[in-house]
Formats: structure tokens, C-alpha cells, sequence
């Protein structure tokens, strides 16, 4: 709370940008006006995560029950589950544990939907400010570092998936805060905090599982400390340490009980429920032989979803292709390499995000659909965003004076944001390429599958922005809302580029002693730099 | 929060008693654990029925055999399709019916060569200075991989190549660290063996030569430079030279292996003929298809990493440079693969890459030792990562495993490797095995059904039975009671010589299989059929 505080001017810049990003139509939906397509296709629930994850939202308020009522299991299709002659949701319901609170708040004002998805934002918000804390912590300067969250938020797909309901931001939020904790002091707290991060983590998405492993390992670590004595090691286990993993308690109790209360046992999971496609006119699932055989086979294919195989193809769509890739998405991410080969200190620190951003590409490219569907952009790597912009805050501060960098940053964070301004305030229903490809030669029209969609949606269709379909229609075409909202990040980021390129003084100096196969950092004051002049020769300076 | 702690003391003593036996005993550790890797792989796939998926595998086997029983048994069975060793290491079991029929012959050669490969990359690392950690990190990649598992289960060829490839780089980089010949002629005596394993060897004698050549010129200067390397090039090409005069004195022709009616050569030409040979003469596209065959082989993270660690080992300056430039000739395989694939002496489908279905994926099997010995290695390089670089690989291997992944399997079992010949080979056993009489087939076509039918080789007039072959060829009639081949197809070598026969008429068909079909002579003519091997009593 006191880092929101301390970035005051910050969270109201980023705030009232996301309040003007985020999607939604005014009104308080009831259970048969979700499936038109005022809401569905054409509103802020285009795709099935929204939906499934807003149908329970829902279900738990207005009908009391995590069973869904029959208008609500239309609106959840595809991703409806069945169980003991029920419908039920599919997805982990952390998520929409989380939105409870901002669809009550937003329904008492009118705007249930907007209320739901801004839960969301304010989890973008929170995970800005955590880049910026973290890069601060690994030496980045201030403005450095705010130049790192404006990257994470605004020039990568983050930003899209800040206006929607998507579970990517809790889980990045969880990663970010048991960081953020693992940073600090030895208390019973901070084990705590990152345990029960960890436990939501789960609830939330079950593939965090992986992503927190890293995490959960250097935790562990931490209960053992070895002293090697003249004759005696020894070892010493921190009980208060290993006592924290209680906090898995609750995040589980809470998981267990919805499992047992939607699918009738505790330790069913989701992805093991039947699948329901289509619901006939007597309400009961349309159902067909082949799908039957599937259904006995979802416990194996629960694992055999992630196979070494998809691998070399999973990258390629991660990082290169033209419809989910990194380098026509969010390029800006790529200075953060050279933030990570840049920090020469706090290596264990260091190597632990660089180890969950290769847990986290490496997940997702055995997965058999690296593409997430109808996207913008590779949502996966949401996580890998953050971890990458924190390093880009060190690269900055390493290189504010070299212009030549200062100026493909510049220029690569505004393409990024020019990119993900547009995906935020159009959709997010991007085919994959194979499927575009398929849908053009089935119905003879060219289906684009990269932001160049985005583009023809904003000239044609318009915005989805909460704000602008509500106050800002009459005013402003889809396409100058689009150029105030993106021009207005990139002239902040120019404005902060700029003045630390040329105002960015060193108020300090690191210095670097070198040994034969080791390097020790010191920061000290310019003040006394003055007498480093008499340091021995064989010191190194930087 | 200190308050709450148990701590435990240990002797640093005793401690360091347990770290020496590890560093005293790690290399029978490591051999004992390949042992129980291997064995433990040989029993999965033999009880699974996996073990003789290839049909290669299966024509290694009878190949082995033919040198020791048939109606013209002798070395000149090994024929030509082939190089000789895999099958000349087999003649002291494969006599033996459970060692033949259970491929157990063939598989031994793979277990051994595995366990010897194993070995050979813990000793790499060694000498590279890789701690503990690294050697088992090494030696457990090259491990954790099914397809290398079910290769070292099963009659084929490259677990051997692999070992003798692995040992002659092992020795040669031992050669440029302390520069004793011994160590070269050794060197070279692994490469000499590998020229008659498979045919990736020559491409490794030349290119382990030029290096040979390489390292002494920037030393010694050119005079030194060129004995080396024709030293070197003498004792490690000594393979070819026996092959090309094998070639001459039983086939009369030196390169008969390369362009006889047998050759891969002649297969490529059909294939090409088919349109089915899109790599050749197309580098980028030779290049792509083994770069496929290598990362589905090897789960593609060990691959990157494994670059990633050659890389470094190539940089590392603490490394003597003669010892990085000799770790080069690990790369040979890739060379020579991408090569042979742009040459269009090489053929390799892998489904939505090239063709429609798996053939020889498992050429990308090759790259293992190099990628095992560099990840080891960045392992012990990258100290604040290893963690990382070891937590990704037990997760990929554990999906691989859980997963069954392994594209050698594949092509096994539903590729272009494979061939179902249950049926065809069922109905030989069980209406051949107890009759008197011969059965006319062609083995360059039917090797598999030969192996599947469970009969003696003896029971067979195939083309390497020399003069059986020839009379039965000219009058089926008077020397096999059946004849099994695919009619009206010209490439199979039985109906191609007896198609037009007028002893053909005598034959009904008995049934229809769809890799061939079953002709059986008619009862009125069973009486004037030779059934015993005559032709030896009468030389």
C-alpha cells in the first residue's frame, strides 16, 4: 500500500487509462440477455474465458449456486462442463472468486459487467507498480524503472488482457507479490504471503502450478542454512519457515470445496468433467458417439496435452509468428535480455526470473495450443512480460546514455504500444494463422489473423472501450479515441526517455572490484569519487 | 523466528570420507546404472512387442543368421546392402533360435554399445574438468530419452555407430590435449570401426582427418601436418578400403554396395522417380528436415541447451584450442546427414515437414552424445543457472516419459519403417513348419516376412542361395512347394525372374496379403518337387 502511495501520480496515470480501456456495456445483464450478441460477439464477452469465468461470477451472485442455470450454460458454450445431470463451470473458479466484489460494487452503480472486468485492471495496476518496485530493488532508477512498468502494461498484450476478464494478471500478481516478498526481510510473513500466493495461484489457473515452482524450490532452500565449520558442518532447519507452507491451507480448502460442491468430489478436477458443446431444446446435452469415447479418455489427456513434440512449434508461435509472436507483439520485451545481461549482482535473485520466464515459455510451448485460442497476442507469456520489463528498467539505467539505444527503445516501445493500444480497444478474437487460413478458403474472404485485424476493426466496427461506447461516441471517431489513448503513452514514455538520456546524472557510482573469477559490487556516493583516484591499480572501475 | 530451528552436525570428516568414495566409485556407479537403464529397456520393449517394430531390425537379424545356417551358409551372406560389422558381431549368438527370434542377438550389440556410449560421454566430461554434477547431468541426458532407449533394445545399427563415433571424437580430442600418438591411433581405430558400422562413418574419417590435419598445421607446421593426417586418414579409412575390396572379390564390382540393384542408391532413384525425394538438390529444405528429425529426437530443450553449451565450450578459453577444435567432429553427423539428404543419397519424411508419414526419423538420433556432453557441460559453466537448466530438463523428460514421446516409436510402429506382415508370416507358420519343401521368396523384399514366420533359414531359396536360386528361378516348379512374392510387381526380384516361367502355371494362389501374396504349388505336382538341399551332396 505504501508503494501505491509513493507512485501516487503514477496510479492515477495508469488508472485513468485503464478505466478508458476497459471493456464493457452499461447495465446490469440479467441471465437471458447474456447470449445476444449486444453482449456476446459484438460486447465485451467475445470469447469463451470471459464468458465461462463471468457465468460463474454470476451463477454464485444472483442464482446462489455453482450449478449453471440454463440461460447461463447457453452463454458458457463452449467450455460448460456436466456432471451428475448439472451444468457446471470448466475453469478453475479463482478467477471469478476474485470478481465477486467488483461485480457487486459495479452492479450497485449499474455496470455489473464493468464492475467484474475492472477487478481486473486494478490487478494490471498492482502488477505495474510491483515491475517497477522489483526493477527499482535490482538498481534501476526511478524513471527507469516507471519506463519498465509502461513497457509491461501498455506495450505488450498485457495491456488487452487488463480489460477483460482473462486470469492472466491474478496469476502474474501472485508471481510478482511472492517476488516482491522473497525480496524482502526474513519474517514468518513473507513465507506465508508466498505460500498462500501460491495456493490462489492454483485456484486461479492450474498450469501456475509450474510457474510458481521456481518460487516454491528457492522457499524451500531457504529452510536449510549450512555452515561449514573447521570439522563440523552444520545444517540448520528453520521450523517457522517450514510452518508457512500452512498457508496452502486455505487456497486448497477453497478448491476442494468447490470441486466437491460442482463436480460431487473434492479432488475432481475440471478438465476430467464432460464437455458440453451443445444443449438441445429440452435442455439436456446434445450429445454424439465419438465425443462419448473422448470423455473416458480426458484423464489422459489431461498430461498428453503437453508434449515434447509441440515444442519447436510452440516457440515458433510464441516468439516469431506473425499471429501470436513476441516480435511483432511486444518487441520492447527484448531489451529486457539485455537488462539480464547487463545486472552483474544479485545473482540468485536474477537467475530465479529468469528461470520462471523459461518455465513459463517453456510450459506453454508443450502445450498443444501455444496460440490461446482466439487471442491478441501470446497471452501466456503475460508473466514473462513483467519479468522482462523489469530487466528492461536495468538495461535503461545501464544504458541512458548511449543514444542509439535510448532511440530504438524509444522507437520499439512505440510501435509496441501503438500495437497493444489497438488490440485494447478492439478485440481480442485474432484466429490462429491455420485457422484464419482454413475460414478464408472456406468462405472465400480474407481473414487476417494479426494486428492488422485490429486495424480494419477500429476503422470499421469501432472500440469496445467501456468509456468511449458510453460518453465519448458522439465526440470522437473510434480511430481518434484510439490515437489520443496511444499517443498519450507514448508521449509520457518519450517525455521520460528523453529527460533520462539527457538529465539522468549519476548521483551515484558502482564499482566493480574484480577478482580472478569473481566480482564483488559496491555502490558509493560521487562525492568521495575524488578518492578512488588513490585506489591501487589493480581495481577496475565502471 | 530464530528460536525455532533444529540443527543438525555433521563430521566434516566423514563427510568428505563420502565425497571421496563417490569421486573413487562415480564411473562403476554410472556403468552400473546404464547397465540397469539398458537391461530394464530390452525387457519393456521385448514384453510390449516393440523391440522388432523395424523391419530393418528384422533384416539385420536374418542377415546374421544367414551366415550361420541356410542352404548356403558363409560370410557371404553379409552381402552389401549393408556394412558388415553389426552382423559379423552377431554370428557368435545369433545360431542360437531365442537369441535370433527374440532379436536378443542384435540387441546386445545396442546395449553394449549403450552402456559403452554412456561411458565414453562420462569420460568426455571428465577430461573436460565437469565436476560431479555435470558427468551425471551428462550421462542422464543422454539416458532420459526413449528413443535412444528403445534404439539400444533392438537389432538396429545406430547405438553402435554412436559408440564408435563418440570413442574415436573421445580419443581424438584426448590426442590434441597431450598429443600422444597412442591416443590417435586409437582415435582412428574407432573411426576404422565405425566406416564399417554405418556409412555416417566415412564421413567422419575424412572429417576427423582434416582436423587432424588442422591441429598439427597451426603447431608443426605443413610437412608434420600431412604425415598425420596420412597416418590418421590410413588408419581410420583402413575400413573402406576392406569394404571396397569385399565389394570386389564377392560382387566383382568395388562399388557395387553404392550402385548394385541393392543399393540405397537404386531406392533413392525410385523414390525420386516417385517424386518422393524433395530434399535433394534443395539445401534449406535438407537442412530443415534433419533440423526436425534432431529436435524431436532429442525434446528440443536438451537440443538448445546442448548448442548453448557447445557454444560456450568452444569459447572457453581455459580449454586448450587443439581439444575445442577435435570436439568439432561431433558435428559430423549433422554434416553428413545434411549432405546425404541434399545429395539425395538420404531419404527422411517426417509428417507436415516432408511426406505424409515417418521414415528414418531416427537419423536425428545421432546429435545425442554431442548434445549429452555440452549440456553436461554448461552445467558445470553456468553455476547460478544449472538449477534452472536441470528443473526445465526433469519437467520436459517427465512430460516425454508420461507421454510416451519417442518418433523412433513412431516410425516403428506406423511409419514407413514398419511393416504388419502378421498375417502372411502366421500363415508360413503355421502351414510350412511342418511340411517337407522350399520356399521361394525374394529377401531383399521379404526379409521381414522371412524373420516373422518363425522357419528355419534353411526352409528358404532366396537370391543368396546361389545356385538354389538359380534353378528355382528357371523351374519354380521343381524346387519350391510355395512362393511367396507381390504379383505384378516388378520390383520384387522373385516375380521379376519367374513372372514369365512356364513352371508358374503349376501354382495356385492360395492367399492375398498386402505386402504379398502366397502361391502354393498344386497337390498333382507335389510328388516331382525337390524338398531336400541336394544341391551341397552333389558338389
Amino acid at each position: 500500500m505504501r508503494g501505491f502511495v509513493k507512485d501516487i501520480r503514477l496510479v492515477i496515470f495508469i488508472a485513468i487509462i485503464l478505466i478508458l480501456s476497459v471493456r464493457g456495456i452499461y447495465g446490469n445483464p440479467r441471465s437471458s440477455e447474456l447470449s445476444t450478441n449486444t453482449w456476446s460477439e459484438e460486447g465485451p464477452f467475445e470469447l469463451s474465458p470471459e464468458r465461462g469465468r463471468f457465468a460463474l461470477v454470476y451463477s454464485l451472485i444472483e442464482d446462489k449456486s455453482v450449478f449453471f442455470s440454463l440461460p447461463i450454460a447457453r452463454f458458457a458454450i463452449p467450455d460448460l462442463g456436466y456432471s451428475d445431470g448439472k451444468y457446471v463451470s470448466l475453469f478453475a473458479p479463482g478467477v471469478s472468486f476474485v470478481a465477486l466484489p467488483g461485480y457487486l460494487i459495479g452492479k450497485t452503480f449499474g455496470v455489473s459487467q464493468v464492475g467484474t472486468f475492472l477487478v481486473i485492471s486494478l490487478f494490471a495496476l498492482m502488477n505495474a507498480i510491483l515491475v517497477k518496485r522489483i526493477a527499482s530493488y535490482f538498481g534501476a532508477k526511478k524513471l527507469a524503472a516507471t519506463i519498465a512498468c509502461f513497457a509491461f502494461l501498455f506495450a505488450t498484450p498485457a495491456y488487452s488482457y487488463a480489460a477483460s476478464l482473462y486470469q492472466h494478471h491474478i496469476s502474474t500478481f501472485l508471481i510478482l507479490l511472492s517476488i516482491y516478498f522473497l525480496l524482502k526481510k526474513e519474517r514468518f510473513v513473507k513465507y506465508l504471503v508466498i505460500w498462500v500466493s501460491f495456493g490462489i495461484s492454483i485456484l486461479v489457473d492450474f498450469p501456475n502450478f509450474f510457474l510458481f515452482l521456481p518460487i516454491i524450490f528457492f522457499s524451500i532452500a531457504k529452510v536449510f542454512k549450512l555452515r561449514f565449520l573447521d570439522e563440523k558442518i552444520k545444517i540448520r532447519v528453520e521450523l517457522v519457515r517450514l510452518l508457512s507452507v500452512i498457508g496452502l491451507v486455505l487456497p486448497f480448502v477453497l478448491l476442494f470445496w468447490f470441486n466437491n460442491l460442482s463436480y460431487g468430489s473434492p479432488f475432481r478436477l475440471s478438465g476430467t468433467v464432460e464437455n458440453v458443446r451443445e444443449i438441445g431444446t429440452t435442455g439436456l446435452p446434445i450429445r454424439q458417439e465419438i465425443e462419448d469415447k473422448e470423455i473416458s479418455e480426458t484423464d489422459q489427456e489431461a498430461l498428453s496435452f503437453f508434449k515434447t513434440r509441440n515444442m519447436i512449434n510452440g516457440l515458433y508461435v510464441l516468439l516469431l509468428s506473425l499471429d501470436r509472436g513476441i516480435i511483432y507483439f511486444a518487441p520492447i520485451v527484448l531489451f529486457g535480455v539485455v537488462g539480464i545481461l547487463e545486472l552483474n549482482k544479485k545473482a540468485v535473485i536474477k537467475s530465479l526470473l529468469v528461470s520462471i520466464l523459461v518455465l513459463n515459455l517453456t510450459i506453454y510451448a508443450l502445450w498443444g495450443d501455444p496460440w490461446g485460442g482466439w487471442a491478441f497476442g501470446g497471452r501466456y507469456l503475460i508473466p514473462s512480460y513483467a519479468i522482462l520489463s523489469i530487466f528492461i528498467g536495468i538495461a535503461v539505467t545501464k544504458l541512458r546514455h548511449n543514444f542509439l539505444f535510448m532511440f530504438m527503445l524509444f522507437l520499439t516501445l512505440a510501435y509496441s504500444v501503438l500495437v497493444n493500444t489497438l488490440g485494447t480497444l478492439t478485440s481480442n478474437t485474432n484466429p490462429p494463422r491455420t485457422e484464419a487460413e482454413h475460414l478464408s478458403y472456406l468462405y472465400h474472404k480474407d481473414e487476417k489473423y494479426s494486428y492488422d485485424r485490429n486495424f480494419d476493426y477500429i476503422l470499421n466496427k469501432g472500440s469496445k472501450s467501456f468509456i468511449y461506447g458510453q460518453y465519448l461516441e458522439d465526440w470522437l471517431s473510434p480511430f481518434e479515441f484510439y490515437l489520443i489513448v496511444s499517443l498519450s503513452l507514448i508521449s509520457v514514455v518519450s517525455a521520460s526517455i528523453t529527460y533520462l538520456h539527457l538529465f539522468g546524472q549519476d548521483s551515484e557510482m558502482e564499482i566493480v572490484i574484480k577478482r580472478e573469477s569473481s566480482g564483488k559490487n559496491l555502490r558509493i556516493n560521487l562525492g568521495i569519487v575524488e578518492k578512488l583516484k588513490a585506489l591501487p591499480r589493480n581495481i577496475g572501475l565502471w | 523466528m530464530d528460536k525455532f530451528a533444529i540443527e543438525l552436525t555433521l563430521s566434516r570428516v566423514k563427510t568428505l570420507k563420502i565425497k571421496n568414495f563417490i569421486d573413487k566409485n562415480l564411473g562403476t556407479l554410472v556403468l552400473c546404472f546404464l547397465l540397469g537403464f539398458s537391461i530394464i529397456s530390452f525387457i519393456v520393449y521385448s514384453q510390449n512387442g516393440l523391440a522388432l517394430k523395424y523391419n530393418d531390425a528384422r533384416s539385420h537379424l536374418d542377415i546374421g543368421r544367414r551366415v550361420v545356417e541356410g542352404l548356403k551358409p558363409g560370410v557371404a551372406q553379409l552381402g552389401s546392402v549393408w556394412l558388415p560389422l553389426p552382423h559379423i558381431l552377431m554370428v557368435p549368438t545369433i545360431w542360437n533360435d531365442f537369441f535370433w527370434h527374440s532379436g536378443l542377438s542384435g540387441a546386445l550389440i545396442s546395449m553394449v554399445s549403450f552402456v559403452g556410449t554412456g561411458l565414453f560421454i562420462y569420460k568426455f566430461l571428465e577430461k573436460l574438468g565437469v565436476g560431479i554434477l555435470g558427468k551425471l547431468v551428462g550421462v542422464g541426458v543422454f539416458i532420459a530419452n526413449l528413443n535412444i532407449l528403445y534404439l539400444q533394445s533392438t537389432a538396429m545399427t545406430e547405438s553402435l555407430l554412436l559408440l564408435t563415433m563418440t570413442a574415436g571424437v573421445y580419443y581424438l580430442t584426448l590426442w590434441a590435449r597431450d598429443e600422444k600418438l597412442i591416443n590417435l591411433v586409437k582415435s582412428a581405430f574407432w573411426i576404422m570401426i565405425s566406416t564399417v558400422t554405418r556409412y555416417d562413418g566415412w564421413f567422419l574419417a575424412v572429417f576427423a582427418s582434416v582436423l587432424v590435419g588442422f591441429i598439427v598445421i597451426r603447431k608443426k607446421g605443413i610437412k608434420a601436418a600431412e604425415g598425420n593426417f596420412v597416418f590418421f586418414a590410413t588408419l581410420a579409412g583402413f575400413g573402406i578400403f576392406l569394404w571396397f575390396l569385399w565389394n570386389l572379390l564377392i560382387f566383382k564390382d568395388p562399388f557395387y554396395f553404392a550402385f548394385g540393384e541393392f543399393s540405397a542408391r537404386t531406392q533413392q532413384t525410385q523414390l525420386e522417380a516417385a517424386g518422393e525425394l524433395p530434399t535433394k538438390g534443395n539445401l534449406f529444405l535438407s537442412f530443415k528436415a534433419y533440423f526436425f528429425a534432431l529436435v524431436y529426437n532429442t525434446y528440443t530443450y536438451p537440443f538448445f541447451v546442448g548448442i548453448i553449451g557447445f557454444l560456450a565450450l568452444i569459447q572457453d578459453k581455459k580449454i586448450n584450442w587443439r581439444v575445442r577444435l577435435a570436439t568439432l567432429a561431433l558435428f559430423g553427423a549433422l554434416i553428413f546427414n545434411v549432405i546425404a539428404l541434399y545429395m539425395g543419397h538420404s531419404v527422411l519424411f517426417l509428417p507436415e515437414i516432408i511426406g505424409k508419414t515417418w521414415f528414418n526419423v531416427r537419423y536425428g538420433v545421432m546429435l545425442l552424445p554431442m548434445i549429452a556432453i555440452s549440456f553436461g557441460y554448461l552445467v558445470e559453466r553456468a553455476k547460478n543457472y544449472r538449477f534452472m537448466i536441470l528443473g526445465v530438463f526433469f519437467l520436459v523428460s517427465f512430460f516425454a516419459f508420461v507421454n510416451q514421446d519417442a518418433v523412433v516409436i513412431d516410425d516403428a510402429v506406423y511409419g514407413s519403417s514398419q511393416k504388419n506382415v502378421t498375417e502372411v508370416a502366421g500363415w508360413l507358420r503355421k502351414n510350412v513348419l511342418r511340411e517337407e519343401g522350399y520356399v521361394l521368396i525374394s529377401a531383399a523384399s521379404h526379409d521381414a516376412i522371412i524373420f516373422s514366420s518363425g522357419l528355419p533359414m534353411k526352409k528358404f531359396i532366396h537370391e543368396g542361395t546361389g545356385a538354389y536360386w538359380d534353378y528355382a528361378v528357371e523351374n519354380p516348379d521343381k524346387w519350391a512347394k510355395w512362393i511367396v512374392m507381390r504379383t505384378y510387381d516388378m520390383n520384387d526380384l522373385t516375380y521379376n525372374e519367374i513372372h514369365d516361367a512356364e513352371g508358374l502355371e503349376k501354382y495356385e494362389l492360395v492367399d492375398h496379403y498386402p505386402f504379398a501374396d502366397i502361391y502354393r504349388l498344386k497337390s498333382e505336382y507335389i510328388s516331382e518337387v525337390i524338398t531336400k538341399p541336394i544341391l551341397g551332396k552333389i558338389k
